[in-house]
């Protein structure tokens, strides 16, 4: 499903200083997939994250999605794609301030292509009434704590029915029950409806069996299968 | 969710930012509104009490000018007189149409006498008059007859139904005039016979008697023929009769023109200064915004925003704002113009009428238009500059 | 934004108590002489005084706008601060008024900055009245 033909990442610090993010990396994630990247902080596994998803170019090396290459794209056609096809749990607070917990969910509706208002709305409750968080939907996210907040995360990121989801260390700020509940859910909706994911993270704890698992060190896959 | 929705609700939950917004904004519309409203209200009412004269040329006794300006812009009593016999000698000049004098007295201040204070009063002589009738046959067809006065709009009755009284004569108040915003709002027009009438009395009934110089006149007005050079006529004037000073109706208001003209300019002056300082404070303010915000906006870009749709949505919240301090603005300088309208006048020395309602929604719409076109220009670099950003950087801590 | 409005209310006030004293005919040194010689104040002075009574209310709604927490109270604050702009101006126009003739400066300064005042005070009570939200307590 997602591709990575030799990609590399630098970035330049100014000065003639340059830090190589990623360097020359394949790798394939098959479709229903769950596969977890593991490394120490600085082995560049959120930057491949970032590639992955077409949130930042490739200094060189190609990037595809379902065959097609990402950026071979308008930022329109690839903002769509990411939009339809992809959802985020990010390790910090990502939620708007100012908007209820409820809008914060159809949220990525309002970049589609449209589609029904009152749709989203009831889809939005849902997933809400599925994450556990039925009570909150007026709520604001400074009401929440971090855990709930990140369970709102997770049914935003399923708003508009993606194919892949993409969680760079969703956990690392939550204590140990929380983020068991978390990767619980995690693990649900896998097996639920078949989603690939793939989880950045630290801590090996939170790999369990029936998990592909692809460790970084240096910019480099030092440990794992490159392939499905 | 629509793009606006979202735009407000970015707004609110924005405390410090969108304040500072809107209030640039608001003092932009309300400088911009209240300066135009001000110097055009100042001009028309010029342009209207100029008009109201009637004449081409006015004749004064030399040195008389800048009395007569402030009699007529600001109703600052004057008095001046030149020879009655200059009306037959004016009469004869080629190219004068028509000549009428006209007689300038005032209240006295203070007392028991005069139910107003120092009240300027313009006599005229109803056989020659070719500036009053013309605006007062459309109030009182029947013109002014013996101890009848019309009045300029600030005056009202003090004694009884309709009744004013000056130097110890009851004078029947018979209407108000049109505002001018000048000092004519505050005088008072009747005829020579009447004047003559209340010198008479006030030998006896007043504790000053008013006193008219026999065979004396303030001023006099005259038509041109169509077609004229008046200024030719007004130098010819100058240089055969003695001890007069003519007065063109363009150059009447000439030291409040002037006066208008140093204001117009001390505001551009100041709007050249303020505007550009707006601009950049606005800019400055939205570059902050694209630090504080960035990490957001990097999450929208992530959940499928394109760059426009960010840029956009920036956009449109500093239109909002602007909108909203913009018509506050405008709101608060329409608000003080109406309610100190004397005080200004008074204290620039220019004459002010308010505008019509049409013309005043105009300038508002101008006003409104101006500030929030700074504020989206402001804003419109760092919109897209921010909208630009590599989602990945943005996120980053 | 409740919290401004607050301020604005207290200013408002402050401005309806203080500046007649500054700004009516006695200031000016105008006062009226009875047949027996007394000085009397004019109208002026008195609707000066009567300001202070609208004045006092709405700085304390101001206050109640500034430290209220509840939708109700905040309100409220907004009803008593729109009475009192209405009774500002009525007292400098129909209840009590100003001297007669416009050229005077009570007419020139002092009415108008408390007509200002009053439409002010009910602008940003309505405003208020809108805006108010129970201010609500941050999650732990």
């Amino acid at each position: 499903m997602i591709t990575l033909e030799n990609v590399t990442k630098d970035y330049s610090l100014g000065k003639g200083n340059t830090v190589h993010a990623v360097r020359g990396v394949s790798v394939e994630i098959g479709a229903g997939e769950f596969v977890a990247i593991v490394g120490r902080s600085g082995s560049g596994k959120t930057t491949l994250l970032n590639l992955a998803a077409g949130l930042t170019r490739p200094t060189s090396g190609r990037v595809t999605f379902d065959g097609v290459e990402l950026w071979k794209l308008t930022d329109t056609q690839q903002s769509y794609l990411r939009n339809q096809r992809i959802g985020f749990v990010f390790q910090f607070p990502s939620l708007l301030p100012t908007l209820t917990v409820l809008e914060n969910v159809f949220l990525p509706t309002t970049f589609g292509s449209g589609g029904n208002h009152a749709e989203a709305r009831q889809r939005a409750q849902e997933l809400l009434v599925r994450v556990g968080l039925a009570d909150k939907l007026s709520s604001y996210p400074r009401q929440l704590s971090a855990g709930q907040q990140q369970r709102v995360v997770v049914a935003r990121s399923l708003i508009n029915h993606p194919e892949v989801l993409l969680a760079d260390e969703p956990t690392s700020n939550l204590d140990e029950r929380t983020e068991g509940e978390i990767m619980e859910l995690f693990h649900d909706l896998h097996t639920s409806l078949g989603l690939a994911f793939v989880l950045v993270t630290h801590t090996r704890q939170l790999v369990s069996a029936g998990m592909r698992t692809i460790e970084m060190a240096d910019g480099l896959i030092v440990n794992g299968t490159a392939q499905a | 969710m629509s793009l606006l929705q979202l735009a407000w609700k970015n707004i609110s939950g924005n405390g410090l930012r969108s304040w500072v917004v809107a209030l640039c904004a608001l003092l932009v519309a309300a400088f911009a509104l209240f300066s135009t409203l001000l110097l055009r209200g100042a001009a028309t009412s010029l342009e209207l009490a100029a008009a109201r004269l009637g004449a081409d040329i006015v004749v004064v006794p030399e040195g008389a000018q800048t009395e007569i300006e402030g009699a007529l812009l600001m109703g600052a009593p004057a008095h001046f007189w030149m020879p009655q016999q200059n009306v037959e000698i004016l009469a004869t000049f080629p190219g004068v149409e028509a000549v009428s004098p006209q007689i300038y007295l005032s209240t006295l201040v203070g007392a028991s006498c005069c139910s107003v204070s120092e009240m300027f009063m313009i006599a005229y002589d109803p056989d020659t008059d070719f500036t009053v009738r013309p605006w007062l046959q459309k109030q009182l067809p029947g013109g002014l007859g013996l101890g009848e006065v019309i009045g300029g709009d600030y005056i009202f009755a003090t004694e009884g139904e309709d009744g004013i009284l000056v130097y110890g004569t009851l004078l029947k108040l018979k209407g108000n005039l049109e505002p001018t915003g000048t000092g004519l709002d505050q005088s008072v027009f009747f005829t020579l016979d009447t004047a003559h009438e209340v010198a008479r009395i006030s030998e006896t009934q007043a504790e000053e008697p008013l006193v008219i110089p026999p065979e004396q006149v303030s001023a006099v007005l005259l038509q041109t023929k169509p077609g004229s050079d008046n200024e030719e006529i007004a130098v010819e004037i100058y240089r055969s009769v003695p001890g007069i000073y003519p007065i063109q109706s363009d150059s009447l208001f000439s030291s409040s023109r002037t006066q208008l003209k140093s204001l117009l300019n001390t505001v551009v002056i100041i709007a050249a200064l303020i505007w550009p300082l707006a601009i950049v404070l606005i800019g400055m303010v939205y570059l902050m915004a694209a630090n504080e915000r960035r990490r957001e906006l990097g999450v929208l870009r992530a959940l499928g925003a394109t760059r426009r749709f960010v840029s956009q949505s920036l956009l449109a919240e500093a239109s909002l704002l602007a909108l909203c301090g913009a018509s506050v603005g405008a709101f608060l300088a329409v608000l003080a113009i109406y309610l100190f309208r004397k005080l200004i006048m008074t204290s620039l020395g220019v004459p002010f009428l308010l505008p019509a309602p049409g013309s005043l929604a105009l300038q508002i719409g101008i006003g409104l238009l101006l500030a929030m076109a700074s504020v989206f220009l402001a804003a419109l670099l760092p919109a897209i500059r921010i909208s630009r950003q590599d989602p990945a950087i943005a996120m980053r801590e | 934004m409740t919290k401004i409005l607050g301020v604005l209310m207290i200013v408002l006030a402050l401005v309806l108590a203080i500046a007649p004293g500054f700004t009516d005919c006695e200031s000016q040194g105008k006062t009226l002489t009875t047949a027996e010689g007394k000085t009397v104040s004019m109208k002026c002075h008195w609707t000066g005084r009567a300001e202070i009574a609208a004045a006092v209310p709405l700085g304390l709604a101001g206050i109640f706008a500034l430290i209220g927490r509840r939708r109700e109270s905040k309100r409220f604050a907004a009803l008593v601060g729109a009475v009192s702009g209405l009774l500002a101006i009525l007292f400098a126009t129909t209840l009590i008024g100003t001297c007669m003739s416009a050229s005077m400066y009570c007419n020139v300064a002092m009415k108008p900055i408390i007509l200002a005042a009053g439409i002010l005070a009910i602008v940003v009570s309505a405003a208020l009245f809108f805006a108010a939200r129970e201010t609500v307590p941050p999650a732990a």
